[in-house]
């Protein structure tokens, strides 16, 4: 019979990011030898915060007062800033704790080939992107995108530790995955998790820990074999686009080879803009003094707003994504990180566990899982693609579940060009799933002001409905999962 | 007629010479794209020739100056190729280069059908898109009996519209695994990209893919621009039909070409025994983009595709949820596609039961082995003809459908509408083919009691008589005052022009008669819009409800003006005239605080001798359970790509008709 276990989840409330204790104890150990077990998902905030190093040194501070400095796991979910900034931002602090292990997802693992390339993929676009953009002059740069756009797009490249004005240092490593190389030199050992897979713990035998994500297939990446070395693998269609975008002679980014092997036509079959322009076809057309509406000069270079949402979404898939199962009671809490549709999807194809006892023909193994979900962690802050609607939220246990959400209310909306955080559908939606038992880690109020039209719940309901489920304080969120 | 198309034979060269001009220009293209080139078993149909109208370049006839010398482009004005309808302008700014205009006149290439198909040639890259383009174009003409038109340059300084002639074709604007029509420059822009193929076999890993080589690219894209001539309100995502029905029609058109490839269908009957049903080319789009973007087969498929776990083709199931489930355009549009895919399907397999039944003894199995040569010729023939009648139909059905706010269901009701009126004694079953293959996929019309073919069509207008009347009167005095000086127009501009003149006529007709409140009581039933203060309407709203006034009137558009010919199976001419008009309402959405355009508005169609009124389809102004769903459309889980997370106008709604979106490669 195993023992009885509960979990206590700590959401701290120090802004835009995501920090979270979870602490198992045994119900009936004896009092005086009640053994404790900490768990840390990521510790980051959102780079452009105010007083950001401050306020992680100072949660730094509260976990180790809570812990006694020591960790058992620590769980980085992605290479994101605002999951992985803390471990940089209070790295003197860091250096007194205990950390047993490190989990991590295979795809950090510098072992496997593909996960090298990835982090090659990642680091080079991050790099190209921030190059490319300071190359541009201002006046290129307002003629291909808005000044909200830009916004966005630097606050995209914000989510690796840089900035347009603070460029990569390190060609190695984005400042994110700096952070975690720090962690990773504290803990005693680090390892690296593939999805389908259940760890144990020894001083934990009463919960296990399933990895659902991220996916080894074709969801997120494609994989292709390079037939001729064996094994170097070729990563990301997109990264392979950018390539021969920033190749482009006009960026200046590149030697002559480079720009070369991207000229879709040889150079004598080209001809510049300055020879043509007097010749009567091009007069006629393209340089015709009345349309100047149709010409294309910069309409190429706005696909790389797509680059920079494809280099976010794309790491945010790889976030590990962990189903905690209390074996006694079944219950499950779900940690997403930031995972993304194609990361939810691919858990579907998992196959049972070989020998589980509730294995089933008509459900599968991940659906089993979300179905005795009773606590979810909100995935990337409540924006409207990590949570998964079908075979995601709808298939948790309504009425149980507890939700949280680690975000900022008032510098989401600030940063990013939207008023949709968190994604107000989606609130409505987690309202009633929950009944009212979903609360905003917001360093100033714990709903959004205006809840969605159309809610279950009042907002002073859902307050009044947070207070019986909750334990809140300044700086942070607590609940139990009862075992 | 108004907007008749021409009727011009081309002239002789000059008195002395008995040649008669030649009625097509012959060009050599790829019939899919590069990759089939590369497959032994597909390459010999790969290559395919396009007839193009001759007259549509210039200089409209060759002159007898000395033969085009290679430079001649330099001096020659009708290089590029530069036609009637598009001019293809190839300016690579990524590459800051230029590639030389092909000039089509040449007799080097008149004696050759244009340039062999190449991939490393950007002139042979001019020539198919313009092959292309003007093979689509023309199909678009016939159907509707009538001039293409694009959609109208708006300047920003308050102008009218303003005639734009030409589709500004640019093959190598973008560096990316995409292309676009882009509705503010009225001009197609195709990307090229390095290739990173799934299976290293299937293409060159690091070789170049150009989108403008690919007939079903170009295709899909031209009709975007067709459709955006056409009916520009359905840009306008006011329900999530509306941009997944401008994605599925314009994969439709691309699909349906394909069967006018005699090659290509000889070789696919053959190969398949006459079952289309099963994997084909003839049903795939984008094969060498698909491949070439890491996916194992065509970018989208009508009838199946490659299922990666079990490593086979599996043909599509109908599933009536999906649409409930599918919200991404493109899929949600590749609903519809499959729908009329099945309904082609049925009819062509309706048309080649005798044959399948003669060809097997009556058993209805073949025996195995290749079919008689003679057989696969009588069965491509059948093909051949059902895709060209449902494709007919399909562009057809466009001017049977409500001005905006479109949704499949409507799109059903059009096209069972306009194949009613064309052919009214269904005896090959065609209309039951579509009904059936849509209500298998769960498209079902707002408000219908049954699903018979009788209630699916839009019903004849019988009441209010007085509004019928009176818009007969105005229809008569309108066309009197215009065809005093001109019976018919000589060309696409002069039609523009003189139909702008003519709706602004119209606008004073209908807002002096119909300037009464009975007459607007009566009006608003048939058109969906209000043109008196003095409407309940008006007592109802605050505001006016957001309509705003001119002159003490609430401000109307007369939108569109058309004339449709069709050619009955009895040989009869019909002719119909369309008439738009459109009303919109500007509110406040109480949840985001921004202000939202909502549009009403009806199509209606007149028998163009009589001026009696036969269809009013219309979408009511006056109606808040619509507006209220439009507004909640924003508001809804689950709804949206990676770009709606962060961006409050996502970068891609700029381009509603990229090839792919952002973040979905």
């Amino acid at each position: 019979m195993p023992e009885q276990i509960s979990a206590r989840v700590r959401m701290y409330r120090h802004g835009l990011g995501d920090c979270i204790l979870v602490t198992f104890k045994n119900d009936h150990g004896n009092q005086g030898n009640q053994q404790l077990f900490h768990m840390l998902f990521d510790c980051g905030i959102y780079k452009i915060t105010r007083d950001s190093e401050e306020k992680m040194q100072a949660v730094v501070q509260a976990i180790h007062a809570e812990t006694n400095g020591h960790l058992d796991v620590v769980v980085i979910t992605h290479e994101h800033w605002d999951h992985t900034s803390g471990f940089q931002q209070a790295q003197q602090l860091w250096s007194s704790f205990i950390i047993e292990e490190l989990w991590l997802s295979w795809t950090e693992d510098p072992g496997i080939p593909l996960s090298r390339a990835l982090h090659e993929e990642r680091v080079r676009g991050v790099r190209n992107l921030t190059d490319f953009l300071k190359k541009l002059t201002p006046e290129q740069r307002r003629q291909i995108m808005t000044e909200q756009e830009l916004g966005t797009v630097n606050a995209l490249l914000s989510s690796f530790g840089t900035m347009l004005e603070q460029p990569l240092a390190a060609i190695e490593t984005t400042p994110a995955g700096d952070a975690i190389n720090i962690i990773k030199k504290i803990t005693k050992s680090a390892s690296y998790h593939r999805p389908g897979t259940t760890i144990t713990h020894n001083a934990l035998p009463g919960v296990r820990f399933h990895v659902l994500g991220p996916p080894q297939d074709g969801l997120i990446f494609k994989e292709g074999k390079d037939s001729k070395s064996g094994t170097i693998f070729e990563v990301g269609f997109q990264s392979a686009i950018a390539q021969g975008l920033f190749a482009a002679p006009s960026l200046g980014m590149s030697d002559e080879n480079e720009i070369e092997r991207f000229m879709p036509f040889p150079s004598e079959l080209r001809l510049l803009p300055a020879q043509v322009r007097e010749l009567n076809f091009y007069e006629r057309t393209y340089y015709h003094n009345e349309q100047h509406w149709r010409e294309i000069e910069t309409d190429w270079l706005r696909s790389s707003i797509g680059l920079a949402l494809n280099l976010a979404a794309d790491t945010n898939n790889t976030s590990l994504v962990l189903a905690i199962e209390l074996v006694s009671s079944e219950k499950v809490l779900l940690f997403t990180g930031d995972a993304q549709v194609g990361n939810w999807l691919s858990w579907q194809n998992l196959p049972w566990p070989e020998g589980s006892p509730r294995q089933s023909a008509d459900l599968s193994w991940s659906n089993d899982l979300l179905r005795r979900t009773v606590f979810y962690k909100v995935g990337h802050h409540g924006s409207e693609n990590a949570t998964l609607k079908d075979n995601g939220l709808r298939r948790m246990s309504k009425g149980e579940l507890v939700a949280m959400i680690p975000l900022d209310m008032q510098l989401a909306t600030t940063v990013w060009d939207t008023k949709k955080w968190p994604h107000p559908p989606l609130l409505k939606e987690l309202l009633t799933y929950t009944g009212g038992r979903v609360i905003v880690a917001d360093p100033t109020d714990t709903l959004p002001p205006t809840l969605p039209e159309g809610s279950e719940y009042q907002r002073d309901q859902a307050l009044q409905i947070q207070k019986g489920t909750f334990t809140v304080t300044n700086t942070h969120i607590d609940c139990i999962v009862q075992g | 007629m108004i907007n008749e198309l021409r009727d011009e034979k081309p002239k002789r060269r000059n008195k002395l010479s008995l040649t008669p001009a030649p009625i097509y220009r012959c060009l050599r293209g790829y019939a899919f794209d590069p990759i089939l080139s590369l497959d032994p078993e597909t390459a010999f149909i790969n290559e395919v020739v396009f007839k193009i109208r001759w007259d549509d370049l210039e200089p409209r006839a060759i002159s007898n100056e000395e033969p085009a010398l290679e430079n001649d482009w330099r001096k020659n004005p009708g290089l590029g190729p530069v036609g009637e309808y598009v001019e293809v302008v190839d300016y690579d700014p990524a590459s800051n280069a230029f590639y030389a205009p092909i000039n089509l006149n040449d007799p080097w290439l008149l004696g050759q059908n244009g340039l062999p198909p190449s991939e490393g040639n950007p002139q042979f890259h001019q020539q198919m898109v313009y092959a292309v383009a003007m093979t689509t174009i023309t199909s678009f003409e016939r159907a509707l009996g009538r001039w293409a038109l694009w959609a109208p340059y708006r300047g920003s300084d308050g102008r009218p519209d303003q005639f734009v002639q030409r589709l500004r074709l640019y093959p190598h604007a973008l560096r990316q695994a995409n292309a676009y029509y882009d509705p503010k420059k009225i001009a197609i822009l195709f990307g090229y990209f390095p290739a990173k193929p799934a299976d290293p076999a299937s293409t060159l890993p690091g070789g170049t893919v150009f989108t403008c080589l690919s007939h079903d690219i170009i295709a899909h894209e031209i009709t975007h621009a067709l459709l955006d001539g056409m009916h520009r309100r359905f840009i306008e995502p006011s329900n999530p039909d509306v941009l997944a029905f401008h994605e599925a029609f314009a994969d439709i058109v691309a699909l349906f070409q394909h069967f006018s490839f005699p090659e290509v269908l000889h070789h696919q009957i053959g190969r398949t025994r006459g079952d289309l049903s099963s994997q084909n080319l003839l049903g795939e789009l984008a094969q060498e983009f698909g491949k070439a973007s890491g996916r194992y087969g065509a970018l989208r498929s009508a009838i199946g595709q490659f299922n990666p776990e079990t490593k086979r083709w599996e043909p599509y199931k109908p599933d009536p949820g999906a649409l409930e489930r599918t919200l991404e355009p493109h899929a949600r549009g590749a609903i519809l596609v499959a729908a009329v895919f099945d309904a082609f399907l049925r009819i062509y397999s309706n048309r080649v039961a005798d044959l399948m039944r003669i060809a097997s003894n009556g058993s209805g199995i073949l025996a195995p082995g290749a079919l008689h040569p003679d057989l696969v010729n009588r069965l491509a023939d059948e093909a051949a003809k059902a895709a060209r009648h449902v494709l007919q139909v399909c562009i057809r059905a466009l001017d049977y459908c409500p001005p905006l706010d479109i949704t499949f269901g409507d799109y059903l009701r059009a096209i069972v509408t306009a194949d009613y009126d064309l052919v009214p004694d269904d005896d090959r079953h065609y209309r039951l083919a579509f009904v059936d293959a849509f209500r298998r996929r769960g498209i079902y019309p707002r408000g219908l009691r049954t699903y018979s073919e009788e209630s699916l069509r839009w019903p004849e207008v019988q009441e209010p008589r007085v509004i019928a009347q009176a818009l007969k009167k105005i229809g008569q005095d309108l066309l009197a005052e215009a065809y005093r000086d001109t019976p018919y127009y000589r060309s696409r501009e002069e039609a523009f022009n003189r139909t702008h003149q003519m709706r602004e006529r119209l606008h004073e007709l209908i807002e002096q008669r119909f300037n009464t409140h009975e007459i607007d009581i009566e009006q608003h039933k048939l058109t969906g819009i209000v043109l008196t203060a003095k409407h309940p309407f008006f007592d109802e709203h605050p505001h006016n409800g957001g309509i705003e006034f001119k002159d003490g009137l609430p401000k109307f558009e007369v939108h569109a003006l058309r004339t449709a010919q069709r050619a009955t199976p009895d040989g009869t001419i019909e002719s119909d005239l369309i008439v738009v008009l459109t009303q919109q309402r500007r509110v406040v959405d109480p949840q985001s605080g921004a202000t939202i355009t909502f549009r009403g508005g009806v199509t209606l169609i007149l028998n163009a001798y009589t001026y009696d009124l036969r269809y009013a389809i219309r979408r009511d102004i006056t109606d808040d359970t619509r507006l209220n769903n439009q507004l909640s459309l924003s508001n809804t889980y689950g709804s949206g790509s990676i770009a709606d997370t962060y961006f409050h106008n996502p970068p891609g709604s700029q381009n509603p008709f990229a090839l792919l979106h952002d973040s979905n490669s």
